[in-house]
């Protein structure tokens, strides 16, 4: 009995302590934060500098006791700790500083999560606007049906995006394998050479092929060529609510979704699209075939697809996993499934096409291997 | 598809063009009976009619027939100061179809004036756009490739490159040109921007922090005002004349006043066609929102030319311009000796087109146009980034991209709020 009351007290005598450490520590961390937010703004470069390595120092929870500040226009002053955030945002948006870029973006994304307040949270993704990677990116994506957050989220998206074209430019080149194999450059990356139709809306730049219909122009790009049996490889970057389609087999004139065949591209995430025919999300054979869905990664990020056309049989691969595999003659066999006319369906051969619904996107890496060239 | 003919200025110039070529006709014969020479007077459009649009009204003598304003107060202003029938609008994207409109003019705060000047273009119309030229470096581009895919003519409203006397110096840019070309100072050369060289940086215009939310005034479309701009809840010191102090729309003094002093600058150290390697900064920490104040910026080009803002006039002995063999001071003085004499005898620079309606009736290229315009916005936005970001930053002028610095990079196109787009 003794020794139980004795044990007990030590647990109890040991967990005060515990607490008391734990106490002075979260007390040191909470005065050195509100000391470094004291001095905000910094002065001089020198001593931002200095300031912003302290923060970074004492991480996450560091990070969170400022974000802890936050408050709502109108609730509170809290001009100190946003200057401290959106300076933590530039700072280690700094080359060489990639692990302060860590602590700020994971910050930033707990700091997400565990405000309410809409403006906070606009603040916040506004600063992922340079502090975030690809992280951000997937992390944003459930913002996008937010009423208020869809924009600030897709700004951030974009800006973290947007060093991917504004950097060196992406450099189109086969690889050594491809090249053995027998694939050829559809896209050159600088201009639309060997491609015909709405060369104004689609246009080349920074080694992508940017679809922009507010240009003005009309219709769809095609291949110059034709193409019969063929394995077509390329990459595609998706906008919010993105609608596009690769057309094959395809004729110049007529809807290719019909006229030929229409390989739907699509944010399948969209709200507006939440109750589409299985047929209408993306990789399917439009109309015809369904393709099996989440497999896109999340919009604003580059995604690599390859089809290979053969006869009657349709092979989808989209990031690696193959989201449809299928016959367009068995399918049709006994009328196609959205119950309309597909003439283009018995085309032997035709145009590959980009066929846009008028929205924002870019492809690259557009290259093909013909299968009937023989 | 989009370089069809759609202006009255281009059916002239062609008609004129083809007839010049047979004989020369008398112009009441070839325009009929009562007609009036429509070159005799161009007309013009005004988007932003606040104080600096409303100064717009009567530049060069051009007939204003349309006005357009997200606050009806300022249309309301404006109208009653043109004596013709004006035609009024809430949304430029209406004024810009009317076919009768030969210049549109932009005198909206900067975060507007990309996208208008890129739609102007697009809609067959010349540009007269006030500075700085773009917010950004990537709407500059899109600015200059529009004008050139659409043949407009562009100008930029700032003049010092080709008139005025030129603040502090006491004398025009001409003869400054003159003596840089001719290579009496040597080179490289250095030129100090500061209060000891003539000049304000106007740090009245910073912003303020901790703005609380109020009620957007009747009179006022507060969503049309942001537009492309991030949506910030409204605070009167946001908009008219205060919109300087924030980032999302301007960049303070240095925004407003840089292309003003920058420019003539590119044009004597002959940069047109380039742009600084490196651009330095010495500057408090800055706020997400609010313009602060710097201290310091210091320009480096390739071949060692330096340009100076001194923000503090620290330096008290400073030459407006300095090079190896001899400085140029405030008020026209100079430590060579004879420079006045020296001067007659100098050859003088290239001509330059200097009104914006010669510009337009012979579609050659202004002084200050959409190439060089976008050169010297360039130098105020690679100011901006560095005082925002707080470090030094290395550029490529042919690239028109930062060196090793990706959160620098996101900076040259920043996202623009849905639906609007450049």
């Amino acid at each position: 009995m003794n020794k139980k009351i004795y044990q007990y007290s030590l647990i109890l005598v040991f967990s005060f302590f515990a607490f008391l450490s734990y106490s002075q520590d979260a007390k040191n961390l909470d005065k050195k934060v509100d000391d470094i937010l004291a001095q905000m703004p910094a002065g001089d470069l020198v001593s931002l500098d200095g300031l912003m390595g302290e923060l970074i120092e004492s991480g996450p929870d560091g990070f969170r006791k400022v974000s802890t500040l936050l408050t709502a226009p109108g609730v509170d002053d809290d001009t100190s700790a946003r200057f401290a955030i959106a300076s933590l945002a530039r700072y280690s948006s700094a080359p060489g500083r990639e692990e302060a870029r860590v602590v700020v973006e994971n910050g930033i994304l707990e700091a997400l999560e565990s405000h309410t307040d809409a403006e906070i949270k606009t603040f916040l993704m506004n600063q992922l606007n340079l502090a975030g990677s690809d992280r951000s990116v997937t992390a944003l994506k459930k913002y996008q049906t937010d009423e208020y957050l869809a924009e600030p989220a897709r700004q951030a998206i974009t800006s973290i995006g947007s060093t991917r074209t504004v950097g060196t430019g992406h450099v189109t080149v086969l690889t050594k394998k491809e090249k053995a194999k027998g694939f050829v450059l559809l896209f050159n990356g600088k201009d639309l050479e060997g491609w015909q139709g709405n060369t104004t809306d689609y246009f080349a730049e920074g080694g992508e092929l940017v679809v922009q219909p507010s240009r003005g122009g009309h219709g769809n790009l095609y291949t110059g060529k034709e193409y019969s049996d063929f394995i077509f490889r390329f990459e595609f970057q998706l906008t919010p609510g993105a609608n596009n389609g690769l057309g094959i087999r395809a004729p110049l004139e007529g809807d290719a979704a019909y006229m030929g065949m229409e390989l739907q591209i699509l944010d399948n995430t969209a709200p507006v699209y939440a109750s589409l025919q299985e047929y209408q999300y993306h990789g399917s054979v439009y109309g015809v075939i369904p393709a099996k869905r989440g497999y896109l990664r999340p919009v604003g990020e580059w995604n690599e697809q390859e089809v290979i056309a053969k006869g009657t049989r349709i092979t989808i691969t989209l990031n690696g996993t193959v989201i449809l595999d299928g016959d367009i003659a068995k399918a049709s066999k006994n009328g196609t499934i959205d119950g309309k006319e597909h003439p283009g369906l018995v085309r032997k051969k035709g145009h590959i096409g980009f066929l846009g619904h008028g929205s924002e996107l870019k492809f690259r890496n557009i290259r093909i291997k013909n299968l009937s060239s023989k | 598809m989009s370089k069809t003919l759609n202006s009255r200025r281009d059916f002239l110039k062609i008609s004129l063009a083809a007839t010049a070529g047979i004989t020369i006709i008398p112009r009441h014969v070839l325009g009929g009976r009562g007609y009036m020479a429509p070159s005799d007077q161009l007309t013009k459009a005004i988007i932003g009619v606040g104080g600096m649009g409303r100064g717009h009204i009567p530049y060069e003598g051009t007939r204003v027939i349309a006005i357009c304003d997200v606050d009806t107060n300022h249309l309301e202003l404006a109208k009653g100061m043109i004596p013709d029938k004006v035609k009024t609008f809430r949304d430029f994207r209406e004024l810009l179809l009317l076919p009768e409109v030969d210049i549109v003019h932009i005198a909206t705060p900067p975060h507007w004036h990309g996208i208008m000047s890129v739609e102007a273009a697009k809609a067959g119309k010349d540009v007269w756009c006030e500075k700085p030229m773009t917010r950004t470096i990537g709407e500059g581009k899109k600015v200059m490739e529009a004008v050139n895919a659409t043949g407009r003519m562009f100008r930029l409203n700032t003049w010092f490159r080709f008139k005025d006397t030129f603040y502090g110096l006491g004398t025009d840019v001409k003869p400054l040109k003159k003596i840089v070309d001719s290579g009496i100072l040597g080179w490289p050369l250095k030129v100090t921007i500061s209060g000891t060289t003539g000049y304000d940086w106007k740090f009245f215009w910073c912003g303020e922090h901790n703005l609380q939310p109020e009620p957007v005034p009747e009179n006022l479309d507060y969503e049309m005002w942001l537009g492309p701009a991030p949506y910030k809840p409204y605070n009167p010191a946001r908009v008219h004349s205060k919109f300087r102090g924030y980032w999302d729309y301007d960049g303070g003094g240095l925004g407003d006043m840089g292309q003003h002093y920058l420019d003539p600058v590119q044009y004597l150290l002959g940069k047109d066609n380039t742009s600084p390697v490196r651009v330095e900064v010495d500057a408090p920490q800055q706020h997400y929102d609010a313009v602060g104040t710097w201290r310091r910026i210091e320009y480096t080009y390739a071949d060692g030319c330096r340009i100076i803002l001194d923000g503090e006039n620290k330096d008290k002995e400073a030459a407006y311009i300095e090079g190896p063999n001899g400085k140029i001071f405030r008020g026209f003085n100079s430590d060579i000796a004879g420079l006045q004499e020296m001067l007659k005898t100098l050859p003088e620079p290239e001509p330059q087109i200097t009104t914006f309606t010669e510009s337009v009736k012979t579609r050659k290229k202004f002084a200050l146009n959409e190439t060089n315009g976008f050169r010297s916005c360039t130098l105020v936005n690679l100011g901006v980034i560095a005082v925002r970001l707080g470090r030094a930053l290395d550029f490529d002028p042919e690239k028109l991209e930062f060196v090793n610095d990706e959160g620098a990079n996101r900076l040259i196109n920043e996202p623009m709020r849905t639906p609007w787009m450049i």
